[in-house]
């Protein structure tokens, strides 16, 4: 492929490039003959040499052109160009995958629900066609700009049928592959609803379920463990939805879902049922703020519970749970449950005990920090490598049989630069053994005396295979031979006559138990036990190169661990200072705060996290130096009190007042005088030339309209006054009981003379009493 | 008579003692406006006891006469709106009179106003309140300027006040 721009792509014209993936650039291109724009996926140049990589991705086309389905993505075509690179024609989507937009925008509960329930639609077509995808991983799933789900990169996709699904090599990303993947035994399509479970979760919790601080624990996890119970960001648990992925997550692949349509088809009957509580705005978001993943990577584990969190629709998910006991259950989406409704793993099932229940708990959300500027987990991570990060590593996974019992292993390497940094990609390695290998092995430990080996490795294919007819009579042999007192010989030392006495297990088998006992101590982070493994396998074994792989896998552990110790040291210290820097601004010290901010960022100067938050305090500290500053030339205004003036010859005080004698309610007694006249200079932080508005308003405190017929405003400098005997137009001239209005508003602009001084307002009610008020200023 | 004539002589003597400068005017002089637009002429005007009266007087290039508007109080200051000017004038005059309730007065000096198209006004003061421009009162200060006004458009004037004798 030629290295400058391209501007036709075979029929397509190149508009754009969109991006650079693992495989290649993808550029938006234009069929003129069908006059639509389409996303052209051309293979680097780089790796068109590559001919499993080419075969690959010719596969991920031919695969998804199989496939018509409205969430998965659309080839149109697969060409060549001059150079004989391969390119992909398909449709053009408007929107991110899904691993942005989790990043960036959080999806509500019912987005989430939607996202997974979609890729399971999408997943089930591919599996009828006979295609599993292998890498379902948020990355891999579109959400276009009108919220379809879309499946792309099938470029690890095998056909189920095909012969290259092989045990041994292992194809997917880390994170969300299944069991059986990392087994690197034959998978189907319930490997790729286990992916989809891991999305589910991690949508759900913004924890994956198997998170680990290494690639090797890890997969410890998948193989191992339960993913933590989950709990929703409002702190509940929801039985319904812990089947659901439970089910999922089954390690045992009977035990998941038959097809992805049933995981679709529970998730379609979740939201049903919670229809009525659950709006389209509820949104499960608050442990996942977009900002505090963006350069820490994935919590790892970490609890975020106790962030500070702040109902935003007021709602409950709660009342009764409506008709969960009643729901159809079709054939093939039923839960194990045990005769009191738990699942396998001791959790409820939907549908069974939780008919009626109440589910507790506020759907809030949490501010985000930048607005904030407070960092609601008190922590802005440090954008490290976490060791064994999934985005950073590119692991190939060997299950090897060596040494005739086999040994188990797992191969880190680095990834490639131009190779997508979670995907798991082949790499050149053992393929185990067949049964038929196996059994001629047997054959010729049997034919050379080796029982004991011969009688371990039958079992062992016994164990795989129980009705395998040959290992059944090869068996009897050895049985035979056993009773026949055959001399008995192991390949270290020469066979000593011991007949009808049980072996125990070979050298072999012993050191490839050591390696996997290594392997598993690794995954563990016990890496002391990982190494005494290993020194007990190399005395056995001397010879075979596994010792020395793991040898060196250690050393990079022990690495990686002492650096994310220390990166761990570094970010409690950053923690600490963002802490004191989130309790400066609460108390709206930004001085102080910018100067822990600074703090912080000597630790770590590039985190930008940290740099916004450190501007955003620049930023409230300038904004509370100038309100100082313009506080400082505001102008000091002493406020008299409203006067009354009674008409001459009048009553001493108002008409439907105390003094009018007019009863008035104790709870609502009105002062003395009718209305309240208010005076203002606006604003008060009027300077030199600026203009400024003189405002009168009555507050009319009374039972009683109140009449205004006009104003005067009197202005003081020194000894001179300005508008006496000058009657203005009120604006209005009735003001209601209770109610407030101006009455009089002007404009002028303030001049040196009127550094201080005073205003009268006098205003002349119907009837002719008067209210006055003064206002002075300096 | 003479109790009254003392009584008199004391109320006057009072009202000089609280009364004993004539007003102040404070004025940011106007120097150019828009033509065919109602200019504005606002000021403050100071008193050590009442102001009465404050009027702007002015006149069009070339007129010998000038005619007079009220300055009205707006709260903060008073102010005129002066008719429009004819197209051809470019340049009125001004000035701005006053007078306090001891009937001492004083006036500005004079300023020009630039009403040229050919030089356009920055920062024009005009007058665009329908409330004020359609009821200007104008008065005469000479009977030699008969009963119609003379250089300024007579639109918006609701009372042109002539001295000549009817």
């Amino acid at each position: 492929m030629s290295e400058t721009p391209l501007k036709t792509l075979g029929k397509y014209q190149i508009r754009q490039e969109l991006g650079k993936g693992a495989m290649g650039v993808v550029y938006l291109g234009f069929d003129p003959g069908l006059e639509r724009e389409v996303a052209l996926k051309v293979m680097a140049s780089a790796i068109v040499s590559d001919n499993e990589l080419k075969e690959r991705f010719e596969r991920e086309a031919k695969s998804v052109a199989r496939l018509q389905h409205p969430n998965i993505v659309t080839v149109y075509d697969l060409g060549y160009d001059d150079q004989g690179a391969p390119y992909i024609a398909m449709e053009y989507l408007k929107g991110q995958d899904l691993e942005h937009r989790i990043r960036r925008d959080p999806l509500t509960f019912r987005e989430k629900l939607d996202v997974v329930a979609q890729t399971c639609r999408g997943l089930a077509h591919a599996h009828k066609n006979g295609i599993v995808h292998r890498d379902i991983k948020p990355a891999n799933v579109f959400i276009t700009e009108g919220g379809e789900a879309k499946i792309m990169d099938f470029g690890v996709a095998r056909w189920q049928q095909s012969s290259h699904t092989q045990t041994g090599a292992v194809l997917g990303t880390a994170d969300y592959m299944s069991p059986e993947q990392i087994r690197g035994q034959k998978v189907d399509g319930r490997s790729d609803i286990f992916s989809a479970g891991v999305i589910l979760y991690r949508l759900l919790t913004n924890k994956k379920p198997f998170a680990g601080e290494n690639i090797q624990a890890v997969f410890f996890k998948v193989l191992n463990q339960e993913p933590p119970e989950l709990v929703l960001p409002d702190g509940n648990s929801m039985p319904e939805l812990q089947a659901i992925v439970d089910k999922a997550l089954s390690k045992n692949v009977d035990d998941r879902y038959a097809g992805a349509d049933d995981l679709a088809d529970d998730i379609r009957d979740l939201v049903t049922m919670y229809r009525d509580v659950l709006n389209e705005d509820t949104v499960f978001d608050t442990m996942f703020d977009p900002a505090a993943t963006g350069g820490a990577g994935e919590e790892t584990g970490s609890d975020s519970s106790g962030r500070k969190r702040t109902s935003s629709t007021g709602r409950v998910l709660g009342g009764t749970s409506p008709g969960v006991g009643s729901r159809t259950h079709r054939p093939g989406t039923a839960y194990p449950t045990t005769s009191t409704g738990k699942t396998a793993s001791g959790r409820t099932a939907p549908g069974r005990t939780v008919a009626g229940r109440t589910v507790a708990g506020s759907p809030t959300r949490m501010l985000p920090r930048a607005q904030t500027g407070v960092s609601p987990a008190g922590s802005v991570g440090i954008p490290y490598e976490e060791p064994g990060s999934a985005l950073k590593y590119v692991v190939a996974v060997t299950l090897s049989l060596v040494i005739g019992g086999g040994i188990y292993w797992f191969t880190q390497m680095r990834n490639p630069p131009d190779v997508a940094a979670t995907t798991v990609t082949t790499a050149p390695m053992a393929q185990p053994p067949t049964i038929e290998e196996r059994l001629a092995t047997v054959k010729r430990a049997l034919d050379g005396g080796l029982l004991a080996a011969a009688s371990n490795d039958v079992e062992q294919i016994l164990l795989t295979d129980p009705g395998n007819a040959e290992a059944l009579a090869l068996k009897a042999e050895i049985e035979s031979a056993q009773q026949k007192g055959h001399p008995i010989q192991t390949a270290q030392a020469p066979p000593t006559p011991t007949p009808n006495v049980p072996q125990g297990p070979s050298r072999s088998e012993q050191a490839a138990k050591l390696a996997v006992d290594a392997s598993m101590a690794m995954g563990r982070g016990s890496y002391d036990e990982a190494e005494a493994s290993i020194r007990e396998g190399r005395q056995l074994d001397p010879a075979n190169p596994a010792w020395q792989q793991l040898s060196q896998q250690i050393v990079e552990a022990r690495q990686n661990s002492a650096r994310a110790a220390e990166l761990r040291e570094r970010q409690a210290v950053i923690d600490g200072y963002v802490s004191q820097a989130a309790e400066r601004m609460k108390n709206r010290n930004y001085e102080a705060a910018i100067t822990e901010y600074d703090k912080a960022l000597q630790h770590d100067p590039n985190n930008v996290q940290l740099i916004t938050l450190r501007n955003g305090a620049q930023v409230a500290f300038d904004q509370q130096k100038a309100a100082a500053a313009a506080s400082a030339g505001a102008l000091r205004i002493e406020e008299g009190s409203t006067e009354y003036v009674p008409p001459p010859g009048g009553p001493e005080g108002p008409k439907g007042f105390e003094a009018g004698g007019v009863k008035v309610q104790q709870a609502t007694k009105a002062p003395d005088n009718p209305g309240e006249l208010i005076v203002q200079i606006r604003p008060e932080t009027v300077q030199l030339g600026d203009p400024y508005d003189l405002l009168v308003r009555i507050h009319n405190q009374g039972n009683k309209p109140i009449g205004v017929k006009s104003v005067e405003l009197i202005s003081t400098f020194g000894s001179r006054t300005t508008g006496k005997g000058q009657a203005l137009t009120p604006l209005v001239q009735r003001i209601n009981a209770r109610d407030t209005s101006v009455i009089f508003q002007t404009r002028g602009t303030w001049s040196e003379d009127q550094k201080q001084g005073s205003i009268e307002a006098v205003v002349t009610l119907i009837g002719d009493a008067k209210l006055r008020k003064t206002i002075r200023w300096r | 008579m003479v109790g009254t004539a003392l009584v008199a002589a004391t109320l006057l003597s009072f009202a000089a003692a609280a009364n004993a400068e004539e007003p102040a005017i404070d004025h940011q002089p106007v120097e150019c406006s828009t033509p065919e637009k109602n200019t504005r002429v606002c000021a403050y005007v100071l008193d050590d006891g009442e102001v009465k009266r404050v009027r702007a007087y002015f006149r069009a290039e070339k007129q010998e006469a000038f005619y007079w508007s009220d300055m009205a109080f707006d709260g903060i200051q008073f102010c005129a709106t002066l008719p429009v000017a004819k197209k051809h004038v470019v340049t009125l005059e001004y000035y701005i009179w006053a007078v306090d309730d001891g009937f001492q007065s004083t006036r500005t000096r004079s300023y020009t106003v630039s009403l040229s198209p050919d030089a356009p006004c920055a920062f024009p003061v005009i007058d665009e309140e329908p409330e004020r421009i359609g009821k200007l009162v104008v008065n005469a200060t000479s009977e030699k300027q008969g009963t119609a006004i003379e250089e300024f458009e007579e639109r918006g004037i609701i009372q042109f006040v002539s001295l000549r004798k009817k």
